[in-house]
């Protein structure tokens, strides 16, 4: 695996992330060792063996029972921006 | 060149349940913004999504009723991307494991019967709303519909034409509102489709480059776009160009498909199983009483109606086309077993109240008693076919009992034909030039008299057995 | 008598149910000793002294009332800013969340608020609970009572620090990877890192969902097991918490006589401190003395612990930490031209390095072609080494193992070699994997007097037998001491 400025770019654009320069070379150099060492995990032989069966009941899950939800005003605390009881950001599409 | 077109459909079809799929908010429609929203629906830090039975049990019904393979441990996997209206930024949604598989549905057109394939049936959450202000170049997010259950139908890639993918909605819309699952009212978004489209010169075997139409929702656009588009793809071949692959969405003002910019890089969803939601496993037992609950489904009960009850192949279809109305039709057809005159009662009478009140077919406001208690009046020749369609529509519209609205309006015909001897006898008399013009051979004359009769009657004897008296008292 | 701030929080919450002492009186000792202390070691990231005394009173008058006679009532508790408290700020350390105040209780604090355990303050993290010292929040590391100098350990810094020097006598922590065991061990104190699923995460901020749990931190095992009685247990908001059957006065009787016990100290790729290791084999030995059957064992999967750990930890931290986009929540930056713009400068400019380096890599380790080299194999490896320690459970009742492989580093030292750092999670992060309950002790102090801890590993819902056989090595060797917070700037002599 090649640790190159253009799967660094890949990586920035899928996470949504624009790194600073150093921070790029920081980041590339890490990714490179990280991914060398964990590569090692190729060796250990797992074959057959199946994941355990942990699982959930129909009758475990939540019923369909309405709660009041937490009011609009609540909700809209912690928002960056807001306008007439609606979350807002900069037009989406073009 | 000729092309040929190969569609495949992803249907999104929003269940009826009364909350969302991992939290208890409120699922109305229309409700003020950001009213129907809780931490879980919000993806605030924290939060867990916990499933909806409800939501489980509606998908294995319409897996089952899809004729589908339903998957005994079923789990939940995070799709990834960023969106304004993915709270999450990543939408909870079923990849490796998906509750169904394998299903079918039997469309008819023009050109026969065709089966279409259903490759996968899952489970995942709605996103929210976003409104565009061009002006204030602001987009306005509403996250009611976030975290809404969703089935998402995906069929094989077995349509050649649009009139195929209306037929197929029609059909699915049809089995979706007789399970109960889900209303199926496009208008409102709770069934939408995304239209995958390809074209190939006619005889190549392998498939073109294709494009994906996301969130169609009415018959005629999904129409217009897959024409529109299917040409485009032809011409852009036909002059040597190449079709590209990527996701439009259709602009029905403009008639076009066009390039959704934002979600182009957005093609890795970075799949992976969602740690927050255990596995579900559902027993044979549990697939067994859900499959208990589905009703006789419109295709088996048309064909029922037509080989068994004898009814035309068209009221046969009309009756089946709601659950409702073909239920009330069977409880109608048991209570005095007159299949024809019950099935053209409720195909005329029924339906013309129904259309012309704006009921919808879920709340038929007549009980099948009633129809059933006209019914047996009218083949007892107690009542005459004017009063008969009289009573219902006063049942119709004043849940009035039929036999006590006859009784009570004095509506019901003579049957003692000792009565009506006595009342013609009467009008014989008082109309002598009538009676002797009828002797001299004026037939005319006895239309007159029968006239006269039936007014004296009030219309409430049966005409043929005044004449048949009429002729006998004359000599 | 011994000071409020030196009992634990059983003996306060005793002193305070008979009358000794008032709720308030003790929640205003550990404010006045957090105002005195916390300049210098910056535990808590919030701290409000009128919402603790009011909530005191009432709680005080609930103990009069006797609404509150457990445990723990009217005892004052530590929060890791990880954990939602409706209306205190829920930063996870991170700028990205530094105005952010959680709407809603996290189900351990309705759970507390209804035994009338106080909640004192929000304490120190790692952003999103990502690194082991403490030293990538954004609000400046924490710095170990016991030698200024150094890190107090991580993620849980803040809530082991803080219990360390007698700011809290109780806190809770989180454990992903060691999260509360390792700050534990480097401060002195005790903590508890229960089974996968047996607290509920609901409200708990997530780094790595699968491993992610919320455990007592505090200066002996009773006091662990007492917060522990009251947090644990189903919860219908969380579908992967589980039944817990645990009981208090059963987990505290001293336990361990025929017991067996496997040593583990060594592993291939390991390093490990001498003084460390001693230390551990030390214990051990007393452990021996105590009637249990103790014997070293191996366990070569060791060395694939790390690898699989942090393949599956950064992959859904990369999607735990996606919803931080600015939109409905959050740091939102300035100026921006279009949402993905927007996205875009406020995660790089509200997200720190050690975060953005996961997220990335985590990002690599899910993308188109990766799935299975990587994620599906860590998860295959992940049922490997449950089965192998499951395996040694068919003959060992616990396993000791040293909590980290070295004392408190110098601040500074660890961000420097990432790797390293890494590594050094190997014998906590199995725990993690195997989804079991550990338990972390203070067994000794190295030549520079910095803590030793050993970690103490059960089987699945084993924390009763756990907490038994470390009551019974605390009675018979008492490890726990006060640090030389006395020396700090600002405080004067006790």
């Amino acid at each position: 695996m090649q640790t190159d400025a253009k799967l660094i770019e890949h990586l920035e654009s899928l996470s949504k992330i624009e790194l600073t320069r150093e921070e790029r070379e920081f980041v590339t150099d890490d990714l490179r060792q990280i991914l060398g060492y964990i590569g090692k995990l190729s060796q250990l032989d797992t074959d057959g063996v199946e994941p355990s069966a942990r699982f959930a009941l129909p009758q475990e899950l939540r019923s369909d029972d309405a709660k009041g939800g937490m009011g609009s005003r609540e909700i809209l605390k912690n928002a960056p921006a807001q306008k007439d009881g609606y979350f807002t950001v900069l037009k989406t599409l073009g | 060149m000729k092309y040929e077109t190969v569609i495949g459909l992803e249907i999104h079809a929003q269940l009826s349940a009364k909350t969302k799929i991992f939290c208890s908010c409120k699922t109305d429609f229309g409700a003020p913004a950001n009213t129907q929203v809780c931490p879980v629906c919000l993806g605030l830090p924290g939060a867990l999504p916990v499933l909806n039975r409800k939501v489980l049990e509606y998908a294995v019904k319409t897996g089952l009723a899809l004729g589908c393979e339903i998957t005994q441990l079923t789990s939940f996997d995070r799709k990834n991307y960023f969106y304004p209206d993915l709270p999450k930024s990543y939408q909870i949604s079923q990849l490796f494991l998906p509750i169904c598989r394998n299903g079918s549905v039997e469309i008819e057109t023009e050109n026969g019967k065709k089966r279409i394939g259903i490759s996968e049936i899952h489970m995942e959450e709605d996103a929210g709303k976003l409104i565009h202000s061009e002006e204030e170049n602001l987009t306005y997010i509403d996250f009611n519909r976030c975290g809404v259950a969703l089935l998402e139908i995906v069929s094989q890639p077995d349509f050649t034409s649009a009139d195929e993918v209306t037929a197929y909605i029609e059909k699915l819309c049809r089995i979706l509102k007789y399970i109960d699952v889900c209303d199926c009212k496009m208008q409102e978004g709770s069934l939408r489709a995304d239209i995958n489209l390809s074209v190939r010169p006619e005889g190549q075997k392998e498939l073109g480059t294709r494009t994906e139409m996301k969130n169609l929702n009415s018959l005629r656009e999904i129409r217009r776009a897959i024409n529109y588009e299917a040409n485009r793809q032809a011409e852009l071949i036909e002059s040597g160009k190449k079709v590209i692959r990527r996701t439009l969405r259709w602009d029905d003002g403009k008639g076009q498909s066009i390039p959704m910019r934002d979600k182009e890089d957005a093609a890795d969803y970075k799949y992976f199983p969602e740690p927050d939601l255990p596995p579900v496993f559902v027993s044979k037992e549990y697939i067994d009483g859900i499959r208990s609950q589905i009703p006789e489904l419109p295709d088996s009960r048309t064909e029922r109606y037509v080989n068994e009850l004898g009814l035309s192949e068209y009221d046969a279809r009309l009756l089946s086309e709601s659950v409702h109305i073909s239920d009330f039709y069977e409880k109608v057809i048991n209570g005095c077993g007159e299949y024809k005159e019950a099935a053209n009662w409720i195909t005329g009478e029924l339906m013309r109240l129904m259309k012309l009140n704006s009921v919808p077919d879920e709340n038929i406001p007549v009980s099948p008693e009633s129809l059933v208690e006209i019914i047996n009046m009218l083949k007892a020749g107690e009542i005459n076919r004017t009063v008969a369609k009289a009573a219902f529509e006063e049942s119709f519209i004043n849940k009035a009992k039929p036999r006590e609205y006859v009784e009570k309006n004095n509506l019901k015909l003579f049957t003692d034909t000792e009565k009506i001897r006595l009342v013609l006898t009467k009008v014989i008399s008082e109309n002598e030039k009538s009676v002797s013009d009828y002797k001299s051979g004026k037939s005319s004359a006895f239309g007159y008299i029968t006239g006269q009769a039936m007014k004296a009657l009030n219309s409430k004897a049966p005409v043929k057995e005044v004449q048949k008296i009429l002729k006998q008292l004359l000599g | 008598m011994k000071e409020i701030h030196e009992m634990t929080a059983v003996e306060i919450s005793e002193k305070i149910k008979c009358g000794e002492l008032g709720a308030e009186e003790c929640a205003a000792v550990f404010l006045d000793r957090a105002e005195k202390y916390d300049g210098v070691l910056n535990c808590f990231t919030y701290i409000d002294r009128e919402t603790v005394l009011k909530r005191a009173a009432e709680v005080q008058k609930g103990v009069k009332s006797g609404r509150y006679s457990g445990r723990l009532a009217g005892a004052v508790v530590a929060v890791k800013d990880n954990i939602c408290v409706k209306d205190m700020p829920a930063s996870c350390g991170s700028k990205i969340l530094k105005n952010f105040t959680a709407p809603y209780n996290a189900t351990v604090i309705n759970r507390l608020e209804d035994e009338g355990v106080i909640v004192l303050g929000k304490t120190n993290t790692d952003e999103f609970a990502m690194g082991s010292t403490t030293e990538t929040s954004y609000f400046g590391p924490t710095l170990n009572p016991w030698d200024l100098s150094r890190v107090p350990g991580g993620s849980s810094g803040g809530s082991a620090a803080c219990v360390s020097a007698g700011l809290a006598p109780l806190a809770l922590g989180t454990d992903t990877g060691g999260s509360i065991r390792q700050p534990c061990s480097f401060c002195g104190v005790s903590g508890l890192k229960p089974t996968y699923s047996a607290v509920s995460r609901f409200g708990l901020i997530a780094y790595a969902s699968s491993f992610d749990q919320i455990g007592p931190i505090a200066k002996n095992i009773d006091d662990c097991a007492a917060l522990y009685s009251v947090i644990c247990g189903k919860d219908f908001s969380d579908s992967t918490s589980s039944y817990v059957n645990f009981d208090y006065g059963r987990a505290v009787t001293p336990d361990v006589r025929g017991k067996k016990i496997g040593v583990l100290t060594d592993f291939s790729g390991g390093k490990i401190d001498a003084g460390v290791k001693s230390a551990v084999l030390k214990s051990a030995e007393i452990f021996e003395e105590l009637g249990a059957e103790v014997e070293e064992i191996s366990m070569p999967c060791l060395e694939y612990c790390v690898p699989a750990y942090y393949i599956l930890a950064c992959a859904q931290a990369s999607s735990n930490l996606a919803r931080y986009d600015a939109v409905k929540f959050g740091f939102r930056a300035e100026n921006c031209k279009s949402a993905d713009e927007l996205y875009i400068k406020s995660r790089s400019e509200g997200f720190g390095i050690e975060a953005k380096r996961r997220i990335m890599l985590g990002n690599f380790l899910l993308s188109a072609g990766y799935y299975e080299t990587y994620y599906k194999k860590a998860l295959k490896a992940r049922e490997y080494i449950k089965n192998e320690f499951l395996r040694i459970f068919e003959n060992f009742d616990l396993i000791i193992t040293p909590v980290a492989p070295s004392t408190a580093p110098k601040l500074g030292a660890s961000l420097k070699r990432p790797l390293e750092m890494y590594l050094a999670d190997a014998y906590t992060a199995a725990v993690n994997l195997a989804s079991l309950p550990a338990c972390s002790c203070p067994c000794g102090f190295d030549p520079n007097n910095l803590p030793i801890g050993f970690q103490l590993i059960g089987k699945p819902f084993a924390e009763e037998e756990i907490i038994g056989a470390a009551k019974a090595f605390e009675e018979a060797a008492h490890f726990y001491k006060n640090p030389p917070v006395t020396n700090l700037s600002g405080g004067g002599s006790q």
